[in-house]
């Protein structure tokens, strides 16, 4: 058990709740694999997309820091022009209140040509030690995880904030379709929590 | 008209003027005088109602969350200062921190009004809060606020005075802490004045480290933190120190952050 680990929960039993300890996956090491279920109804593996690059967006349309993203249409455009280059881009949603037909009208609404995985048992969530929405990790083409963290630099639900954002997935993605190693390899998520 | 088509385009009308969704803040500006002299200064406060159950964000909000934003229209020559956020609480549930306001916040400022000025003039505040509960909400405001002009009047003194002690102290120049980095860790420490007890420490926000909550030590409290990925050498940020003195009252300071890394974990050349 990590000191990170063991002095969080001594923490926590100091409050009196109980949590999850989640371990988090960790940058170079294989991306936990999971099977869900699209907003087509589709069942989707993980390691279907092996060789390819892959990014997963965890995702809930109630939240104001998604929506933010997405009614500028920022998300579906860097996720297009990642596409062009073979970047697969999955949705995850893991809020406890999810359905595929739910998925399937934001979808609709938003205009999202990619993926969203229902999660709403918060499985894939909790192997993944995800937090927040939006919260993005990069798997590169050999399943290892290569990226964990913020969509971008400021936190912030304002849209006008996201032209002068560093956004650290494209910068990632940059740098992983180049071949190169990723330089900004983990970063702080923020955003809605994630509603388990 | 039919009494019953009266009393139904009463309810219509009614209807169309209640607002869609009810916020859960609401958002005032107040000035602490009454005339503002041509030249001179005033204190300006936006003062955030937060239903109960709900909470907004210090400017580093933790782990989820965002802090309210102002986007002044001044006219020429019309300066204010950069938005002064109150001490906020900790709260820590399931595993997450964030740092919060509930009730009421005041955000204050200095409004700068030119020597020139010669009649009263608005100045318009478009407020941006992000307020959560269970779920969290985007949530904006505009609100004007006219500055009259005259000889310089003192008003509001009891609400200002109320409001700023709610502030951290900020010293000129600001408290620095030395935050040792060795790797992927740090540790940073304050050490806590004479004749008062240590409270918190609340970190600077940034996407790029991760803070533990702080631990009390002999004369500070100390926090430790993990490095997430590349940092630039100068590094810095403003963070929290929060204290009680010895009659029980709350009080703050802001502290610089600076980071001193050690075989160079930061820098990207």
């Amino acid at each position: 058990m990590t000191a990170k680990l063991r002095s969080a929960i001594a923490a926590l039993a100091l409050l009196g709740t109980t949590t999850l300890a989640w371990a988090a996956p960790e940058i170079g090491k294989p991306a936990p694999g999971f099977t869900l279920t699209d907003h087509n109804g589709k069942e989707v593996n993980l390691s279907d997309f092996s060789g390819k690059v892959v990014v997963l967006e965890w995702f809930n349309d109630q939240c104001p820091f998604v929506k933010k993203h997405y009614n500028t249409g920022a998300m579906n455009a860097v996720a297009a022009k990642y596409a062009e280059k073979g970047v697969v881009w999955l949705a995850i949603n893991s809020s406890n209140f999810g359905t595929v037909e739910k998925n399937a009208a934001v979808a609709s609404k938003w205009k999202i040509s990619r993926p969203i995985l229902d999660d709403h048992s918060g499985k894939v969530g909790k192997e993944y030690a995800a937090t927040n929405t939006p919260q993005m990790f990069i798997v590169d083409a050999k399943g290892t995880l290569v990226y964990k963290g913020a969509i971008d630099s400021v936190d912030s639900a304002d849209p006008d904030d996201i032209s002068g954002a560093t956004n650290y997935v494209a910068k990632a993605l940059d740098e992983v379709t180049a071949g190169k190693p990723v330089t900004q390899s983990e970063t702080k998520p923020y955003g809605c929590t994630v509603k388990y | 008209m039919l009494a019953w088509a009266k009393r139904l385009s009463a309810f219509v009308l009614l209807a169309a003027a209640l607002p869609a969704v009810a916020k859960h803040t609401s958002a005032e500006v107040v000035l602490d005088q009454s005339t503002v002299k041509p030249g001179g200064s005033a204190r300006v406060a936006v003062v955030f109602r937060i239903d109960p159950k709900w909470h907004t964000y210090w400017l580093n909000p933790g782990d989820s969350g965002s802090a309210p934003r102002i986007k002044w229209t001044l006219p020429p020559g019309v300066t204010v200062t950069d938005l002064e956020y109150p001490i906020p609480e900790r709260k820590v549930a399931e595993g997450l921190t964030n740092f919060i306001y509930e009730d009421e916040c005041a955000l204050l400022a200095t409004l700068h009004v030119p020597t020139d000025a010669k009649s009263d003039f608005d100045v318009q505040a478009h407020v941006k809060v992000v307020v959560c509960s269970e779920e969290c909400i985007f949530e904006e405001h505009e609100v004007a606020l006219r500055v009259p002009i005259g000889e310089g009047k003192p008003t509001n003194t009891d609400r200002f005075a109320a409001w700023q002690q709610k502030q951290p102290k900020r010293g000129t120049p600001e408290k620095t802490i030395q935050a040792e980095v060795n790797g992927k860790t740090g540790k940073v420490t304050a050490e806590v004045p004479a004749g008062f007890t240590a409270v918190d420490l609340l970190p600077p926000k940034t996407r790029l480290m991760k803070f533990e909550a702080p631990a009390i030590t002999t004369g500070g409290i100390a926090s430790t933190f993990e490095v997430l990925a590349d940092v630039p050498p100068d590094f810095a940020g403003t963070g929290l120190l929060v204290l009680r003195d010895s009659a029980g009252r709350l009080s703050g300071e802001e502290v610089q952050f600076n980071f001193k890394f050690n075989h160079s974990t930061g820098g990207t050349p």
